[in-house]
């Protein structure tokens, strides 16, 4: 993991003592409101419907148990006892006190972390694949850029004040865990035919309410170019992005109206003027930061477990949760385990303080002190041994976090919606966890498969609903809440967005509906080995619609 | 119509209503209750001075209707910041505990997703804000 050296250090203190004399200033009524909401919201600190709300970054999603055990310790605390894991591998704490932010910041600071670059019109929190330095199917780990990104971007001068925000993902492996196509800038690892390792460009894509999938512009940049390249997308969209309309003003509308062709010679342009030294990675930089993500040194064990593959024959809980929520390593007899944060009936990425601890134990104990935090809100212990795999499930049932669901119907990505958010239109995790207890944990979710759900609360699609196989997006019509459903979403390499079904549902039918599509889908499928989204891409909206309306 | 002044508390975030000694109060049936649009305009400046004096933010106006049980306010939004999430968002009891049991010591099966409310269960939660409550005005 990457760890602060005395600059880091010093930077991340000299901003939390900054926040503090900044709060200690509003409380005093020297500062007003006006003056003081963009401070705040740039160290994180949302006014939302009952409290303030505190997000933190988790840099690509990684964590340490000590820097679990201090989120636990500030949910505690300083909250009501739990945090929510964001779409965007972040954790929120939705009731801090203001008056407590500045101490919560120092707490953080003493674990390596802060909430700089969670809001406001910068370079945000740069994601990654959750499975990053641990996937079989890896290229190359990409959280070393994503650092470098992490430190090149922070605080830069000239990007603190871009049109609108700005999300940058980088993607290691051969799948896209890290949905770069829906983001301002995706990164993409790859190898060229000298079998160099460097990145794909994709530019301008994201959800929200114009969604649309990135262009790809560039098919391999060189690693040393990786800020030069950067930087000449940010100049182009720094200058020419729309800052005269809100709505308008992300690169994706700026790619949309341009043409990716003409964004493409401008970006080149830029980059042939100003890829000049000061901006070109050295081999030594590049070496230095990936020593920090070096693979762990994990001892030699023979690629099959015997006490794995008994406990799989003889517990069909245990073999489900083997089959569903552990991953392929790339290091034999070894496995990635997915803990899900979707119990049946639960909030979708919730966590209360107790499961942070216990989780942090189990990584201390069983997968080299690492805890990942997936996009779709899920935690993830990247480096186990097949061997401690049936321990790890005692101890994850013993907390009720072995729900043996990732990827299936009841692994549902939700934004806090109405419950919690000043700019949701309706509630989204009551009709997540409707649809959780609908489809429930047993073979009917099994055997519908591979089925990924995403709720959002409003148009500003925070659930990332036009990438869900089903998406769901709340609206408010005449003062009750609507529920719209799109399909064919898909945030994966094959990236895609949903299309709408028609005609809205109401909170009483909106769980229905889904399992009508459901049930249309394992009526139309040519077999288990056919997935909802394999089926609908063959079939097409017809089936569904004529399902959902046909009577109409 | 019916309408009450409403704002987060500066220092913690949390909602508040003018209540009817002009002091602000967490609970939307202490809330002094304005009668009409104009005097909720008035009321509106009263909560405005009181941003200005820093101890609250984002004043603003609620519609309320009056009922059996108290006041209540007409839209969901509203509904939700008076009476908090619809959700049974709370870790089980115990998570409040600063010694953190260790899962091996006999915490139990806890469950860490927190159900939403059944109606029943909401309605009880509505009851137990109302009891002891001060009739509304």
């Amino acid at each position: 993991m990457y760890r602060y050296d005395e600059f880091d250090k010093s930077f991340v203190a000299a901003r939390a003592a900054q926040f503090r004399d900044q709060v200690a200033r509003r409380l005093s009524g020297e500062l007003d409101e006006e003056k003081f909401r963009p401070l705040r919201l740039m160290n994180g600190v949302y006014l939302q419907l009952h409290a303030y709300m505190l997000r933190i970054a988790i840099p690509y999603g990684t964590l340490s148990s000590r820097q679990l055990r201090k989120l636990a310790f500030i949910a505690q605390r300083y909250d009501k006892g739990y945090g929510h894991f964001t779409t965007r591998q972040n954790i929120q704490f939705n009731w801090p006190a203001l008056k407590d932010c500045p101490d919560i910041l120092d707490e953080l600071a003493e674990v390596e972390m802060h909430a700089i670059q969670t809001s406001g019109n910068c370079i945000r929190n740069v994601t990654a694949d959750h499975f990053a330095g641990a996937a079989a199917d890896e290229i190359e780990d990409p959280r070393p850029y994503a650092e470098i990104l992490r430190q090149w971007s922070s605080l830069h001068p000239e990007y603190s004040f871009l049109p609108r925000k700005f999300k940058i993902a980088v993607n290691g492996a051969a799948e896209d865990r890290a949905a770069i196509q829906v983001h301002d800038i995706g990164y993409q690892i790859v190898k060229n035919a000298s079998g160099e390792a460097g990145f794909a460009v994709y530019v301008g894509g994201g959800l929200g309410r114009t969604p649309l999938i990135a262009h790809k512009i560039r098919d391999f940049l060189p690693k040393s170019d990786l800020l030069a390249y950067t930087n000449a997308i940010l100049r182009v969209y720094n200058l020419e992005g729309r800052r005269d309309n809100k709505y308008k003003a992300r690169i994706k509308i700026l790619v949309h109206e341009k043409g990716a062709d003409a964004i493409r010679a401008e970006v080149e342009a830029e980059f042939a003027n100003h890829c000049d030294a000061a901006l070109t990675l050295p081999q030594e930089e590049i070496d230095r930061i990936r020593a920090y993500f070096a693979p762990p040194a994990l001892p030699d064990r023979p690629a099959s477990s015997a006490a794995f593959e008994r406990r799989r024959a003889n517990d069909p809980a245990f073999d489900s949760f083997a089959a569903h929520n552990v991953a392929a390593h790339k290091t034999p007899g070894y496995g990635i385990v997915t803990i899900s944060l979707k119990p049946i009936g639960g909030i979708p990425g919730d966590t209360s303080a107790e499961a942070m601890e216990a989780i942090a134990d189990l990584a201390e104990q069983f997968s080299q002190d690492e805890i990942r935090v997936a996009h779709e809100q899920n935690l993830v212990l990247p480096h186990v041994a097949l061997d401690d795999l049936p321990e790890i499930y005692d101890r994850l049932s013993e907390q009720g976090l072995a729900t043996a669901n990732t990827g299936l119907v009841t692994d549902i990505i939700s934004c806090p919606g109405l419950d919690y958010c000043a700019l949701a239109t309706a509630r989204s995790i009551p009709v997540a966890q409707r649809i959780s207890e609908r489809f429930g944990d047993g073979a009917r979710a099994r055997a519908i498969g591979n089925l990924k759900i995403n709720i959002s609360g409003c148009i500003n699609a925070c659930g990332h609903h036009h990438v869900g196989h089903i998406g769901i997006l709340g609206l408010e019509k005449s003062g009750a809440e609507a529920y719209q459903i799109t399909l064919g979403g898909s945030a994966d390499e094959t990236c895609n967005i949903g299309t709408l079904t028609g005609r809205g549902f109401s909170d009483e039918g909106i769980v229905d509906a889904v399992e009508t599509v459901v049930n249309t889908y394992l009526k139309f499928r040519t077999g288990p080995d056919e997935d909802f989204l394999a089926a609908y891409r063959r079939i097409g909206m017809g089936p569904f619609k004529e399902a959902l309306y046909g009577h109409e | 119509m019916f309408y009450v002044i409403s704002a987060n508390r500066l220092a913690d975030g949390i909602v508040v209503y003018v209540g009817r000694d002009g002091s602000w109060s967490e609970r939307l049936n202490d809330a002094k209750l304005y009668r009409g649009k104009e005097e909720a305009q008035a009321g509106l400046l009263l909560g405005q001075n009181d941003a200005k004096r820093n101890l609250v933010v984002e004043p603003c106006v609620v519609e309320v209707t009056e009922e059996e049980g108290g006041l209540r306010a007409v839209t969901l939004r509203e509904s939700i910041r008076a009476r908090g999430p619809t959700i049974d968002f709370l870790p089980p009891a115990g998570a409040f505990a600063l010694e953190v049991v260790s899962p091996a010591g006999g915490a139990g099966a806890t469950t860490t997703g927190f159900r939403s409310l059944r109606p029943e269960e909401l309605r009880e939660r509505e009851l137990e804000n109302a009891a002891g409550l001060p009739e509304a005005p």
